[in-house]
């Protein structure tokens, strides 16, 4: 128990999570809690949720059209809504959204695979009008005049306003009326010319049939995919003018679901356009009479300008918003109205969390929570995550590689990694099988060492050899490595599979010129007892592996076992006995010199251990060079990697010139004005902590002057504290 | 920035003692009274005085963490007790319940959460103030559970004594109406205690199936922010069930001010260490600034239970705990001996157990 004042007492008060809750659908966990988050705007209070719009805000990866998606689906399965899907992005199969609509029975309309009839009889006439000056705005935003709208407005009244070929001969050739039908032609011209594009121009073939199907309106989802279309493309604000109609005028009209919503992937560049913003903006305000919720998915506020985007933040009482970059979660949060500390923690979100605002007072940020079904149809980035697979297993591969190189202690060059061809490494491996396929052949059975890996071991060094005559250094590094690992793990550490291994990996590194890899791998082969090209010598052939040509391995060295005599057990070949003998002395060989090593490290370590018992990272030395007394000291950073050396005379009034050099590093001073010289200063950077620093300093005396060579002296410092004249060896006194 | 350092930790004897053991200490007091008298009469033999010492030094012993008598009281509850005996939580008095959630942003936002905790504060000293002597207990307990979502269960309750004040209900509706500008006030009826059916080393399994590990918190750190509780109990870091509660028995104004003079006193008087001297007396700065503010002292007894579903998962989630106290810099003490009534200090129920409820 303490006794502490109540100010101080209250932070220790455990009420730290809130119990606000929204009923619907789970979105996810909050990240703030932990908590599940429930949130279908429409089933919320409508005291709390005045509008049941949302906003979805996130960069590219956030998972912004993830949990759109999910919450979709989820609505509709779970409580029987429908959705209409605006969708400008996809990957090149299709739309983003095409494997959930299809999941849910509903149906996916490309653009360009249906033609509307904004005539069409199925359509009230104020829609036909409404859909023609949508369509009007879409290309030509000025031709819309009081004038063409009348001009328009007899025309759809022409009984050949049929179609839109037919409309736009109404308009140019009109009917005479209130108006003479010279003005209404006049006034009909530029409305005539917009709707020419439609006719003749470029977006021939959406809006010019005869016969208009409309869409069917009772499906759970209906995805419009726009995906095909450029991202520029005019065709598709006025695609957009003709689904906002329909949906407005037939679908939200005709459906019986309790709740709707219409969906807009990517939605800025139909938010720019001002003939779909101003439709979709229509749509916002009367969503709450409609049963309608719009869902609005698009990267960021700040494409729009500031006064649609103030709108649409207005407008959208529910708002999530994934990872943006700080600048971008500025604007977003000032926007929207977030607190700082949402604001802050914006650009660290991880995909699949967001910092979501439902209604004016609650901020949550929550991890959306995917089940493996939602996960396969929300998938938008398989491309993407197929090369991370693949970079992942090649990675993977490496890594077992460099483990496998550590753990025998083999300094092996690591080629340049920019040079990696993961498909002609998975040639090689497909090589490799149809080899290892080939060896299975045998008309008796053998055991499995005996048979099919030889010729497999050998032919593969032979394809790695080639591999690395072809440049592909780093890739037959590693295969070699591999094959090795894979020798060794089959026959053995001293193997004469194994040791042949070591032989092609140095013969890759002479190959990829690191000729110090090749001896230093040649030595191990060496110090194993074996003959470095021994294959190549039993089968009588001098080493023409140095040599550039590819006849290095005519075959491969499989004579004996290809036939043996059947009343011999196999693998007891009077060859194999030589070889166990062979290698029994090897491995004698191998224990000796590993003995004789270990002594001579154990030595090394044991004088090395006896420097760092004395090591005291400060040294120095008193110094007299041209009737200047100075004091040389050096002092080893904590860190091990440099040790910063200085030359002091103090207030020796004799000295006018100090200049101290070592490790590539120099400084001097000379006295100015100033009734001393400065001391100079140097860090040497050095690798080993323990090992001497030599440095040279030279010392200018009253005699010195401009120009003049001042007497020097080499002088070498050890960290144990002593220094050394380097040129005489003498030990030097102490400046202590 | 809080400073919990200026906590003035009550020695074990000023813990609390039951009312039987404050007879004793009384009648102990007055036999060494008449003792020390009669030998102002009778001057006693040398060897008198060596005994005294002896036996005073064998009662101060303090192996572990408590002293020898302490751990005998302990010893005979563990051979008595199978259970938390009822009596620990029917004490006579008014108890008030209620789940008590912040407005949902409030521990995030850092001018809100200050302005929580010092509404907090204030609820604190008026509860304090209700009455001429300390007696008030407010109790506070978190509870999570983790799986794939957590779930969190967070009551507050108050505690009159009988005879404190005239009218308990009185007192308990005015911090009603405190405690409801904190956030979402509920009044709930809590679940009953359940009973300790096995117990095993530093753990106990209760009736519901579940087994229970409960630390007494002995150490805060020096200083914490405001989201130091935050922090604490909502980063999931492991799926670990855990209850932490918090017991203030706030002090009087007056008391408040005469415990602080003493404070200072015995800081000033008995501490050689000038570096400790500094520290005390900048505390005791704190302390004053915050009484002259009108604050009030309170004394907090925090406990933390570790949940499991068997008894290798509690033991593993209690020493996963202690990992995370190490880092969070509070000490846990694991209340040997005591795991079949420590469990009761995280629940509701602990509002109305008396100091020494758990030694």
């Amino acid at each position: 128990m303490i006794r502490l004042p109540a100010s101080n007492a209250a932070v220790t008060a455990p009420l730290v999570a809130s119990d606000s809750h929204f009923p619907g659908i789970l979105i996810g966990r909050s990240e703030l809690d932990g908590r599940a988050f429930h949130l279908s705007p429409v089933l919320a209070d409508s005291a709390i949720l005045p509008s049941t719009n949302s906003l979805a805000l996130g960069g590219l990866g956030s998972g912004k059209s993830a949990t759109g998606k999910v919450r979709i689906r989820r609505e509709i399965l779970e409580h029987g809504h429908q959705a209409v899907v605006i969708d400008s992005f996809g990957e090149d199969s299709g739309g983003e959204w095409g494997p959930l609509t299809r999941s849910l029975g509903g149906q996916v309309i490309e653009a360009g695979q249906f033609t509307l009839n904004p005539c069409s009889t199925l359509l009230p006439p104020e829609v036909r009008e409404q859909l023609v000056r949508s369509l009007i705005a879409a290309v030509e935003p000025g031709a819309l005049t009081y004038q063409s709208t009348h001009a328009l407005q007899s025309a759809l009244n022409h009984p050949k306003a049929t179609n839109l070929n037919g409309l736009v001969d109404a308009l140019v050739a009109p009917e005479e009326g209130r108006w003479s039908a010279e003005k209404l032609a006049t006034w009909g011209e530029g409305a005539a010319i917009a709707l020419s594009r439609y006719t003749e121009g470029s977006l021939r073939g959406l809006f010019d049939g005869q016969e208009a199907s409309l869409p069917p309106v009772d499906l759970p989802i209906l995805s419009f995919d726009f995906s095909h279309l450029d991202r520029n493309s005019p065709a598709i604000p006025s695609l957009m003018a003709a689904v906002s109609c329909w949906a407005e005028h037939v679908w939200l009209r005709q459906s019986t679901a309790v709740h709707r919503h219409l969906v807009l992937e990517e939605a800025w560049q139909i938010l720019l356009s001002p003939a779909t913003a101003e439709l979709i903006q229509r749509l916002l305000k009367n969503s709450r009479k409609a049963a309608l919720s719009l869902d609005v998915l698009m990267h960021t506020l700040s494409d729009l300008g500031e006064g649609k985007a103030t709108d649409l933040a207005r407008l959208c009482e529910v708002a999530h918003v994934g990872r943006l970059n700080p600048e971008e979660a500025e604007i977003v949060g000032a926007l929207l109205g977030l607190p700082a500390w949402a604001i802050r923690e914006i650009p660290n979100l991880s995909p699949g969390q967001a910092v979501w605002k439902v209604g004016p007072h609650v901020v949550d940020i929550v991890k959306t929570v995917l089940n493996d079904e939602e996960a396969r149809l929300t998938d938008t980035s398989s491309r993407r995550r197929q090369a991370q697979e693949a970079q992942a297993e090649e990675t993977s591969l490496a890594t077992e590689m460099e483990l496998d190189q550590e753990a025998e202690e083999v300094a092996y060059d690591d080629q340049d990694d920019e040079d990696d061809d993961p498909q002609g490494l998975a040639a090689v491996f497909v090589e490799q099988t149809t080899l290892d396929d080939q060896g299975s052949d045998w008309g008796f059975e053998m055991p499995s060492t005996v048979v099919d890996t030889r010729p497999y071991f050998d032919d593969h060094q032979y394809n790695v050899i080639q591999v690395a005559r072809q440049g592909r250094c780093s890739e037959a590094a590693d295969l070699a490595a591999l094959g090795e690992r894979e020798a060794i793990t089959a026959y053995g550490i001293f193997s004469d599979e194994a040791v042949s291994w070591v032989s092609t990996r140095a013969k890759v590194a002479d190959l990829c010129g690191s000729p110090a890899t090749a001896s230093q791998l040649r030595a191990t082969v060496t110090r194993m007892g074996k003959e470095v090209n021994w294959w190549d010598d039993s089968n009588g052939t001098p080493d023409s592996a140095v040599s550039p040509s590819p006849g290095w391995r005519q075959e491969p060295p499989t004579p004996d076992l290809q036939h043996p005599i059947d009343d011999q057990p196999p693998g007891v070949s009077p060859r194999r006995k030589t070889w166990f003998a062979v290698s029994a002395v090897a491995s004698v060989a191998l224990a000796a010199g590993i003995v004789w090593q270990a002594t001579g490290d154990d030595q090394a370590q044991k004088e090395r251990q006896e420097k760092a018992a004395t090591y005291k990272g400060r040294s120095g030395a008193a110094l007299t060079l041209d009737g200047v007394d100075a004091d040389i000291v050096a002092r080893w950073s904590k860190d091990g990697d440099r040790v910063i050396v200085e030359l002091r005379s103090y207030f020796d009034e004799n000295a006018k010139y100090l200049r101290i050099d070592g490790g590539g590093e120099k400084a001097a001073s000379t006295r100015d004005e100033d009734r001393y010289p400065q001391t100079p200063e140097i860090a040497v950077p050095i690798d080993d902590r323990l090992a001497d620093v030599t440095v040279r300093v030279a010392v200018g005396g009253k005699s010195w002057k401009e120009g003049d060579r001042a007497p020097s002296k080499e002088i070498r410092l050890s960290p144990t504290g002593a220094a050394y004249d380097a040129e005489t060896g003498k030990a030097l006194p102490s400046d202590l | 920035m809080y400073t919990l350092t200026p906590g003035y930790r009550i020695p074990a004897l000023q813990r609390g003692l039951s009312p039987a053991e404050t007879l004793l200490t009384k009648i102990n007091a007055g036999v060494g009274a008449a003792v020390i008298a009669s030998s102002m009469v009778t001057p006693p033999p040398v060897l008198a005085f060596g005994a005294v010492g002896a036996a005073a030094a064998v009662l101060n012993l303090t192996p572990g963490p408590r002293s020898l008598a302490r751990w005998a009281s302990v010893g005979y509850r563990h051979l008595r007790e199978r259970t938390a005996p009822a009596s620990m939580v029917t004490r006579a008095g008014a108890t008030n319940t209620w789940a008590l959630y912040p407005h949902h942003g409030t521990m995030q936002d850092p001018q809100r959460r200050a302005a929580f905790h010092e509404a907090f504060s204030r609820a604190l000293t008026f509860a304090g103030g209700q009455a001429r002597t300390e007696g008030v207990q407010v109790h506070v307990t978190h509870h999570a559970s983790v799986g794939d979502y957590t779930d969190h269960l967070q009551t507050i309750s108050v505690h009159v004594p009988k005879g404190l004040v005239s009218y308990p209900e009185r007192v308990l509706n005015t911090l009603a109406g405190e405690f409801a500008a904190l956030g979402h006030l509920v009044p709930v009826e809590p679940e009953p205690i359940p009973a300790v059916v096995d117990r095993g080393s530093g753990w106990a399994a209760l009736d519901d199936g579940r087994y229970a590990t409960t630390a007494r918190i002995t150490g805060w750190p020096d200083q914490a922010d405001g989201d130091f509780m935050p922090e604490l109990l909502l980063r999931r870091e492991d799926d670990t069930d855990r209850s932490l509660a918090v017991l203030y028995r706030p002090l009087p104004a007056g008391q408040s001010r005469r415990s602080a003079k003493w404070q200072d006193a015995a800081g000033k008087a008995f501490t050689l260490d000038q570096v400790k001297a500094d520290a005390l007396e900048l505390a005791g700065d704190t302390t004053h600034g915050a009484l002259v503010a009108g604050s009030t002292l309170v004394d907090i007894d925090a406990y933390l239970t570790v949940w499991g579903v068997s008894p290798e998962s509690v033991t593993d989630a209690r020493w996963r705990t202690s990992l995370l106290a190490d880092r969070k810099r509070i000490r846990l003490d694991w209340l040997p001996g005591q795991q079949h009534r420590a469990h009761v200090m995280t629940t509701a129920h602990g509002a109305s157990t008396q100091k020494g409820a758990i030694l």
